[in-house]
């Protein structure tokens, strides 16, 4: 698997969108936007756990982000949240930094891919 | 008849996806993100089936579950992350009806309903129904008032069979007449015909049929069955 399927399968991707009526732009588009603004939100949840010590706050929002993440194709992030989620059972909150650190640059690596999946401003709906 | 959803789900895009692909697909979705704010909607209306995700904030799916069970006789499907197998044991002793695993294709959820209101809905509609002071069995085509037996003609029986298995939601005379005997006809053609059944079940079944506490009328829209009397189904 190369790398950019590694960060967003094209499969799982396309496939999640396909309801019964087929891929459709504008639902696509919506939940890619959805889904950007949501995560975001997860990361910075995780962030501001592990600054305060919170571990519990880690773990959940890294549960969300895996299953957003998987949802999407979103395979490494998927993978380092899970990964973050385990570990925010076990360990201390100011040993997550690292975890979170992850989510971080996965997420960053994803971004321009799922926004290139958007249609240009503008664009006919 | 459109089937009612409720959707348990914390997590906003795996809710609103799942909500938009169960709607794509037909049916009337009542999606929400906690326990609680779930057992509100029971309150009002008692969905076809439930999908619920099990780690959920503040009271988890295995219990919401439960409480779900004691509120209606309706089929679960789980919703979760957890893998392994002794969740999905647990998912299915907690009165789960079929487990499914994220990720999932929301075409693959589709079917999993699809199949499971198909296995379901024929027992859901033999199944007898207690509620305070009345039983209904359709199986048996009993309905019973404190103990007693009452009798009633097919179409009354059919017609409280069908607001009790939609208990809380509102039916149209259309909906009842084509749920009792598969008849279509508009809306204003079956109004006057379950009109009349309507009385007649009131004066069958309810204490005081002048102010009745079983079928209710809303106004404009048809009839319901209280949800208001807890069931113990």
């Amino acid at each position: 698997m190369s790398g950019a399927e590694e960060i967003l399968h094209g499969g799982t991707f396309r496939e999640v969108f396909q309801f019964s009526q087929g891929p459709d732009e504008q639902i696509r588009a919506r939940f890619v936007s959805l889904f950007l603004q949501e995560a975001a939100g997860l990361i910075l949840e995780a962030h501001y756990g592990a600054a305060e010590d919170d571990a519990a706050r880690v773990g959940q929002a890294a549960h969300a982000l895996r299953g957003a993440s998987a949802l999407i194709g979103a395979r490494r992030l998927a993978a380092y949240a899970e990964a973050l989620e385990y570990a925010a059972e076990g360990e201390a909150a100011s040993q997550l930094r690292p975890g979170v650190e992850l989510i971080s640059g996965a997420f960053a690596e994803l971004r321009p891919l799922l926004l290139s999946m958007l249609p240009p401003v503008g664009s006919p709906s | 008849m459109t089937q009612a959803i409720l959707i348990v789900e914390d997590e906003n895009f795996t809710r609103e996806l799942i909500s938009v692909a169960l709607q794509g697909a037909g049916y009337r979705v009542t999606a929400v993100g906690d326990a609680e704010a779930a057992l509100r909607v029971l309150e009002r209306q008692v969905p076809d089936l439930a999908i619920l995700d099990v780690r959920l904030p503040g009271m988890d799916g295995w219990d919401l579950c439960q409480q779900l069970r004691a509120r209606g006789d309706f089929p679960v499907i789980f919703l979760t992350s957890l893998r392994d197998d002794e969740y999905v044991v647990k998912g299915l002793r907690a009165g789960g009806d079929d487990y499914l695993v994220k990720p999932f294709s929301p075409l693959v959820l589709v079917a999993h309903v699809e199949a499971v209101l198909r296995r379901t809905s024929g027992a859901a509609a033999t199944h007898p129904m207690e509620l305070p002071g009345l039983t209904i069995d359709p199986a048996r085509s009993r309905v019973e008032r404190d103990g007693t037996r009452v009798h009633l003609t097919a179409t009354e029986l059919k017609i409280l069979a069908a607001l009790a298995r939609h208990r809380g939601t509102t039916l149209s005379a259309r909906q009842l007449l084509s749920d009792a005997n598969g008849y279509h006809v508009t809306e204003k053609e079956a109004r006057p015909v379950v009109k009349v059944h309507v009385r007649n079940l009131r004066q069958k079944i309810e204490p005081v049929p002048e102010e009745p506490r079983y079928v209710l009328t809303v106004r404009g829209l048809g009839y319901m069955l209280s949800s208001a009397i807890a069931a113990s189904a």
